[in-house]
């Protein structure tokens, strides 16, 4: 019997190779069963036929049933593109109180107030954001340090509010903070509104006072600490949330890091590696490191993390959590920085002090460098239309589809990965990148296998832990 | 259900009513059935079942085993005598007979169709009306019951009248649904106690297909995407036999992957009965033999946060882990042909045995006198 | 397989693949994979493809590089030939997944 090929892709290993559908449904074959399968000489009703027909990957007498089905779970994978812009992220201000050591931002000296947004662009920003067509809206404030010009958050916050009472939509604020500005008078007010915190949290003491000192103080840890347990006091025990950059000093002290986390009330970390721009790109010849490590510290803090939950503690790694959503679910995850399409402007855009709009946080910190390639407008000299539906973003876009991408279109984890033309121009010269040499590719590919690799031993236990991550409660055994 | 053979007298169309075991003159006798020991009048009761009917202008039945009916079952008696009960008052797991055609052809089918029956729908409207108010659920089966097409609405549009809080659990092969209109219909139709459980065997086709009798995985798939488009709850139910056991894991994974929506999952051990015990050489496994890819599939939707069962399973076979997900699911328990059962401190929790298992049960059966404490 | 790559110097070397086995899309694309080690320059020269290799750097094994570059090409032609059997289905099933929204 004849059967049809349909979309998959693959990579080889010794004697089995790993397949993958076009939604990411995937299952290892082997070796000598590939070769028939590409020939058509596959026999039916053996197991490897039929695990490819359960995998959609061939058919041979529904070929239209079968393609309806994939195009309804293409349809749900693509999901995050029916929302378009739903995470809005506001500079309100470049000054700054923290000296870290990776500054990405280009911050301004603490007084000089001609770097805070001013009401006129703050309403702006805010008129732009609610034409966007997403019905969830997640406003975060960034800088600099944005509490150092509260007056200018209480105002979007207010404006975006009172505007919500006619758009209805579903609205959020998170605050990315350093936090040691935070006093009760701000948390009595932060406490009437939906607002979260994000704050930054790199290591033990020694390890966060190294990466991120404060300009006035030797104690930038324990005040961090002191003010994240004042902000749970306000606004309850889930209020904050923390992420940690991967320094040169942070590497094999991965499981330190995450004690401390622990330590602090978190019950997830995110581990992530040292992004190449600002004074990480200026400085990278101390404050980098060759990928290979951090997959290797990477691969150990997961590990780690592992270990914690065997021994029956709740603890999730975020980047792993999102990457086994891709693998294991039929589900699209927002996750604007490794997606494709990219997410630049279209699932989540910037608005700097000024009212320039970039297509990312890190197009931003480009332009804060000079060179403003990934700005798409300004909020008062730009309509929507001109900013989030004009030729240029268009342009943009249409470089960030890994499905076209060279080795992205046919890589066997194409459906877990994404494009990131920002990285690829920063790093590599163009948006299209070279993936060979490509460390985005390199971290996002080790990672990958690596979650892959751990699937593959069928623990069940090691299962039902990532699925507790995916899920967000523990599963009792 | 339940059959009885009786001497009939006077029955020339079937009665159906409510069994009452004790007379009172203050309650009414409208679409009852008195069961008592000589019948000598008929007191405005639809028939009476008695040992002995002494008057012979009576509408009633000769039967001895009075015994195996129960004050408020529901029964019909048959001009031949034969008495249905079909509703028994002690069982949590009523429903209403919508026919005996089927348009499958399953190799373990416990109940083989039929082509042709006298047309049920007025019985089971009837049959609606008598049920006790504070009935929790009541099952919709067959055969196929959208086998009798629009006349299913009307069916659970009385039901959701009569008894507007108790859930209504619909059994099908989901192949009519892949008519979208048909499948619309339904659903406006239905209320959000509604769940429709559909067999799916095998994540491949043609294992499905030679289990089911006929070409239908596509549109029992399709059948499933309709109801879903319309918000339907559904449930999948796989049958565990020889046929199928080795891919439960992938069968797991493919309803996870394609069909994420579904409100309940049931693995069902096989009744060796009709059609089953027909091709018992295609299809007898000891349960036990299975418990590998059962466990395995069962935690693969467990873990995925969807709601499993296991179904018909003696808990003593299944592991310890298992047996929370076990639903005592097999309304009778009779014929304890393992003596070992009645010392075993899990009895009130399992499900027991189908009288037709005498024959083909586990090798593994045993009482289970304490539970190991956990470590 | 000595037999097709030819050493000339300690960093350098040449392989020659028979073009009628393989497409030219298939070459490049299995070329394109070993650019961060090597410099590469393809000529077809008679009925074969001459692919010249110059490792980067010299901790780079042109003789591995040379037994996985075989593999690789014969995967790349594998990706080319199955990829011209589905291309038609991919692109229905995108369309169709996009179906309510395109105009």
């Amino acid at each position: 019997m004849s059967y049809q090929i349909l979309p998959y892709r693959f990579e080889r290993f010794d004697d089995e190779v790993f397949m993958s559908n076009e939604v990411g449904e995937y299952l290892y074959l082997p070796s000598d069963d590939f070769g028939k399968f590409v020939n058509h000489e596959l026999k039916p009703d053996s197991d490897s036929y039929n695990t490819l027909k359960s995998k959609q990957i061939i058919s041979d007498n529904n070929t239209e049933d079968v393609l309806e089905m994939l195009s309804i779970k293409y349809r749900t994978k693509k999901h995050f593109l029916t929302q378009f812009t739903s995470l809005h992220m506001i500079v309100v201000s470049l000054r700054c109180n923290s000296n870290c050591s990776y500054c990405q931002v280009s911050k301004k000296d603490i007084n000089d107030l001609n770097f805070d947004m001013d009401k006129e662009t703050a309403k702006n920003v805010v008129d732009k954001i609610f034409e966007s067509p997403s019905p969830n809206i997640k406003i975060e404030f960034q800088g600099g340090e944005p509490l150092l010009d509260f007056e200018i958050i209480k105002f979007i916050i207010e404006k975006a509010e009172w505007k919500n009472i006619f758009k209805k939509k579903n609205l959020e604020f998170v605050i990315c903070t350093n936090l040691t500005l935070m006093d009760e008078k701000m948390l009595k007010w932060l406490k009437g509104h939906k607002v979260y915190i994000s704050t930054s949290i790199d290591g033990p003491l020694e390890l966060h006072d190294k990466n991120r000192p404060l300009f006035n103080s030797e104690h930038s840890y324990e005040e961090v600490v002191d003010k994240i347990n004042l902000t749970r006091k306000y606004l309850g025990n889930d209020s904050v949330s923390a992420l940690m950059t991967t320094t040169s000093f942070s590497l094999n002290k991965f499981p330190d890091i995450i004690e401390t986390y622990r330590e602090l009330g978190f019950n997830s970390i995110f581990l992530r590696s040292l992004n190449p721009y600002g004074f990480a790109k200026r400085d990278k010849h101390f404050l980098a490191y060759p990928m290979e490590d951090f997959l290797e510290n990477y691969k150990q803090g997961l590990d780690y993390i592992i270990n914690l939950n065997l021994q029956g503690i709740y603890f999730a790694e975020d980047f792993a959590t999102i990457l086994l959503s891709r693998i294991l679910t039929p589900f699209s995850t927002g996750f604007v920085d490794l997606q494709s399409p990219a997410g630049i402007a279209i699932a989540g855009v910037i608005y700097d002090y000024d009212g320039d709009v970039y297509v990312s946080d890190e197009g931003r910190m480009l332009a804060s460098v000079g060179d403003k390639k990934f700005k798409i407008g300004n909020v008062k000299e730009n309509s929507y239309q001109e900013i989030f539906n004009g030729d240029y973003l268009h342009s943009l876009i249409e470089q960030s589809v890994a499905e076209s991408l060279p080795q992205c279109s046919t890589c066997a984890y194409l459906p877990y990965c994404g494009a990131d033309p920002v990285r690829n121009y920063n790093e590599q010269g163009d948006l299209i990148g070279h993936r060979p040499t490509s460390e985005i590719c390199k971290k996002n590919m080790g990672v990958i296998k690596y979650l892959l690799s751990l699937l593959k031993k069928n623990d069940s236990n090691l299962n039902r832990i990532f699925w507790s991550w995916i899920i967000r409660k523990p599963i009792e055994e | 259900m339940k059959q009885l053979k009786s001497n009939p007298n006077n029955i020339d169309e079937t009665v159906i009513g409510k069994i009452v075991k004790q007379t009172s003159m203050f309650h009414s006798k409208k679409n009852c059935i008195l069961v008592t020991d000589e019948a000598k009048k008929q007191n405005g009761y639809s028939a009476i079942i008695s040992n002995k009917i002494i008057d012979t202008n009576v509408i009633g039945v000769e039967l001895d085993e009075l015994g195996e009916l129960n004050n408020n079952d529901i029964v019909t008696i048959d001009a031949d005598g034969i008495i249905n009960i079909i509703h028994e008052a002690n069982s949590k797991h009523n429903a209403i007979f919508i026919t005996g055609r089927c348009n499958s052809n399953c190799i373990m089918c416990p109940q083989p169709p039929v082509k042709e029956e006298a047309d049920r729908h007025d019985l089971n409207l009837k049959h609606i009306s008598l049920l006790p108010k504070d009935t929790i659920s009541i099952g919709i089966t067959g055969g196929e019951p959208t086998l009798i097409g629009n006349k299913l609405f009307e069916i659970i549009v009385h039901i959701k009248k009569s008894l507007p809080k108790t859930y209504i659990n619909i059994l099908s092969n989901g192949i009519r649904f892949e008519n979208i209109e048909y499948a619309r219909n339904f659903a406006q139709n239905i209320n959000q106690n509604t769940v429709v459980d559909i067999p799916l065997y095998s994540d491949v086709d043609t294992i499905h297909n030679e289990i089911v009798g006929s070409k239908t995985f596509n549109r029992t798939i399709k059948g499933i995407y309709n109801l879903a488009k319309f918000n339907v709850k559904i449930g999948i139910r796989i049958v565990v036999h020889k046929m199928n056991y080795k891919r439960l894991p992938q069968l797991a994974e493919y309803i996870y992957f394609n069909f994420p929506f579904v409100y309940q999952i049931a693995f069902m051990q096989m009744e060796p009965i009709g059609n089953a015990l027909d091709n018992i050489e295609k299809l007898w496994i000891d349960p036990i033999d299975y418990n590998e890819e059962l466990e395995n599939a069962i935690k693969i939707l467990h873990y995925r946060d969807l709601h499993v069962s296991i179904y018909n399973s003696q808990l003593c076979i299944l592991s310890e882990k298992m047996r929370k997900f076990a639903v005592k699911s097999i309304s009778e328990w009779k014929n304890i042909y393992v003596d070992d059962c009645e010392e075993c401190i899990l009895k009130p929790d399992c499900p027991g045995f189908f009288a037709s298992s005498k024959d083909y049960h586990s090798r593994g059966i045993k009482s289970i006198k304490e539970i190991q404490a956990c470590v | 397989m000595k037999e097709i790559i030819k050493k000339i110097e300690e960093n350098k070397m040449l392989l020659k693949i028979d073009s009628s086995l393989y497409d030219k899309e298939a070459l490049l694309q299995a070329s394109y994979k070993f650019t961060d080690k090597c410099y590469l320059n393809i000529e077809l020269v008679d009925n074969h493809f001459e692919i010249y290799f110059e490792s980067k750097n010299d901790s780079e094994n042109l003789e591995k590089i040379a037994l996985n570059f075989g593999n690789e090409i014969i995967d790349q032609q594998i990706r080319l030939q199955t990829g011209r059997e589905f291309k038609e289905v991919r692109e229905q099933l995108v369309k169709k997944a996009f179906s309510s929204i395109s105009k």
